[in-house]
């Protein structure tokens, strides 16, 4: 249903049917300006809303946000648990504020790592915004590449395929971001040159650009100039 | 393979990848840019390859990986197809003769059940004679795709009917094409020709990748670029020693752009006490340096800045930058190399002077960005700012001093504000 859904575009112009965002560069915003690293994840989260809304203005159909990483979740825990302690006092907020302009909510990665009141928030938020018709936006939570394949592969193996069963298709089914249009922008912020395991199976023909700007102060105009250059870039698909 | 003398070297200290994975793009667009057939494209790319695979065993990576032709490359021409698979032919003719003396195993990444049939044997019989070679490993992909790759490895999984429960990471990883390397996780991912794209190679392995794209084809693709690259990789891997830069970054931009400007402004008076006390209060400010060695960093700084500066002594200048930097990085655990940076520093100002507009400083813009790289560790790209802002800085004092007002003094000043607070902002 959800897939049948996403057939029906309503876009002008070239628009990414799917950006991810890999967010970083929030503890260093902070530590340039002498503040505690935490400022700078309360800092970032308030960059999510704007960048969220221009999307959905633009057409986006499935916004993504590496949030925490499960390496992020290993942390040692006097900073894991500032982090928690962010999502707990935003996400919520956030969410609901999303949830009032149509947006639909996933949760993408093992939820299981968190604790159990910040995994009934994420599950409300996902069950609230169920039938939300708008643009979808996944936040990445304890969320790693191997580990979202490794749990794919355990369900196919629970659900008894057979190895003929095994397609492109079938595997895609069982990842996080099943009936989902694969990302076909993946931007990361804070001036580094890698995605650290952001979908390695659904990123295979992203566009990938690395933008200087740390999240903190990444802007909606700087999400039109990228989404600009990815209009320019010649999509082959391999082919 | 012919023998090509290439004598590259990295300098000590390189950060040197274990792994390096190429995505091959651009033959036919290097082709067509000259008015070649597509074929004499891939030729030169297939030459460009070779030397860069023996660049790169010079250089002591381990691990190569080349992808030449993918799962959904079936689609073009059978000419052009037979083009590239003669190429094979011819690689693996190479590279059996080399194979021995360089200690190199052979690993075919990809479908087997596709390829022309020889290929396919010669591949077998090539990963059969060099399977117990361990120096380095070259994987060619050839009839590779990623999402194959993941897919072919889940139905052996399957088909050994391993139990979900006994399913992790390290067991998926023994059932893809880079079973039992040394460093199947690719550390550095080129890819020629300018397109920002994975292309699915190697999805599982390229979770921890640094990305590089190089705009040129790979047929322009020489080994002094692939050197170039791995330096770039090394200086994203920052090393401190157990020392974090950012203790040493605890500076106030203002304060600092303010001292150092105090300092540019009293050039003009030779060797003078108060000179050398601005320069001392400044590296105090920037490097949290003890009193002693304040005043030891500032001397070498100033005899440098005015041996450059009234005698254009560039030797001279070096040898005292070279003493300031060793000071600096001893104290402040960086892990560059005080010779390199000093000739950077020097070639800086070389470049730098008498320029009065960006557009003249393109040279030294660069070096600049290659300087602020290699002492904070970081890559060129992430230099790129604060390198801009140096220049600008630079720009303006160069106005100031040819008598343009005292407007540019206070320009330059707000550069280096802007300089120092983008390198704080950087490497914090």
């Amino acid at each position: 249903m959800q897939a049948e859904r996403l057939k029906t575009p309503e876009i002008e112009g070239d628009v990414p049917l799917h950006i991810a965002i890999v967010m970083d560069g929030n503890r260093r915003w902070a530590k340039a300006r002498g503040i505690l690293g935490i400022e700078g994840h309360k800092e970032g989260a308030r960059t999510i809303e704007p960048i969220a809304f221009r999307c959905r203005d633009l057409g986006v159909q499935v916004l993504s946000f590496y949030t925490l990483s499960i390496e992020n979740l290993s942390r040692p825990p006097e900073q894991v648990g500032a982090l928690l302690n962010v999502l707990r006092n935003q996400a919520d907020k956030l969410l609901e504020r999303l949830d009032k302009d149509n947006i639909r909510f996933k949760a993408i990665g093992d939820l299981g790592l968190f604790p159990l009141d910040l995994q009934s928030v994420f599950k409300d938020a996902e069950q609230r915004s169920a039938g939300k018709t708008g643009m979808i936006v996944n936040l990445a939570l304890g969320y790693s590449g191997a580990d979202e394949v490794v749990r794919a592969v355990k369900k196919i193996i629970r659900g008894n395929f057979s190895t003929d069963d095994v397609t492109p298709n079938l595997i895609k089914d069982f990842l996080d971001t099943s009936g989902q249009p694969d990302p076909e922008l993946v931007i990361r912020t804070g001036r580094r040159s890698r995605l650290s395991g952001f979908f390695p199976l659904q990123s295979m023909y992203s566009e990938i650009f690395f933008s200087p700007t740390l999240w903190p102060d990444f802007t909606v105009d700087e999400l039109n100039q990228i989404i600009a250059w990815y209009r320019v870039q010649t999509r082959t698909f391999g082919r | 393979m012919e023998k090509t003398k290439t004598l590259l070297s990295t300098p000590k200290g390189t950060h040197i990848p274990n792994h390096i994975a190429i995505i091959m793009d651009g033959n036919r667009r290097w082709a067509r840019a000259k008015g070649l057939p597509a074929s004499e494209g891939h030729k030169a790319g297939y030459r460009a390859m070779l030397k860069v695979a023996r660049a790169s065993q010079e250089l002591g990576i381990h691990t190569l990986t080349f992808w030449g032709f993918s799962t959904e490359n079936w689609e073009r021409s059978s000419k052009e197809i037979d083009n590239i698979m003669n190429l094979v032919r011819h690689f693996v003719e190479d590279f059996t003769k080399d194979a021995k003396k360089e200690g190199v195993k052979f690993v075919h990444l990809g479908r087997k059940d596709k390829l022309p049939e020889d290929i396919i044997n010669a591949f077998n019989k090539l990963e059969e004679e060099t399977k117990h070679y361990t120096r380095h490993i070259l994987n060619i992909a050839l009839d590779y795709g990623g999402k194959d790759e993941i897919l072919r490895a889940t139905r052996k999984i399957i088909e050994d009917k391993i139990p979900a429960e006994k399913v992790d990471e390290r067991l998926f990883s023994s059932y893809l094409d880079t079973k039992d390397q040394p460093y199947p996780y690719v550390d550095l991912f080129i890819r020629t020709s300018g397109e920002q794209r994975t292309s699915g190679l190697m999805p599982w392995q390229m979770e921890y990748a640094e990305y590089y794209f190089e705009a040129d084809h790979l047929p322009d693709f020489t080994p002094e670029k692939l050197r170039n690259a791995i330096l770039d990789y090394s200086r994203r891997r920052r090393r401190f020693g157990g020392n974090d830069i950012v203790e040493h970054l605890t500076f106030d931009p203002k304060v600092v752009a303010k001292l150092e400007i105090a300092w540019w402004r009293l050039r003009k008076i030779p060797k003078g006490t108060r000179f050398q006390d601005y320069a001392f209060n400044h590296l105090r400010e920037q490097f949290g340096l003890s009193k002693q060695l304040a005043k030891e960093a500032a001397k070498y700084l100033i005899v440098a800045f005015l041996e450059q500066d009234n005698g254009r002594n560039w030797e001279k200048a070096k040898i005292n930058l070279k003493k300031f930097y060793k000071l600096i990085k001893d104290e402040v655990k960086l892990a560059f190399e005080p010779s390199i940076v000093a000739s950077m520093q020097v070639k800086f100002w070389e470049d730098m002077a008498g320029k009065e507009q960006v557009k003249a400083a393109s040279d030294a813009e660069e070096t600049a960005r290659e300087l602020v790289a290699e002492v904070n560790r970081i890559s060129l790209f992430q230099a790129a700012k604060a390198a801009h802002l140096l220049v600008l800085a630079n720009i303006e004092r160069n106005l100031a001093e040819r008598g343009s007002g005292e407007k540019h003094w206070d320009k330059a000043q707000d550069y280096l504000e802007r300089f120092y607070r983008a390198l704080k902002e950087r490497v914090a």
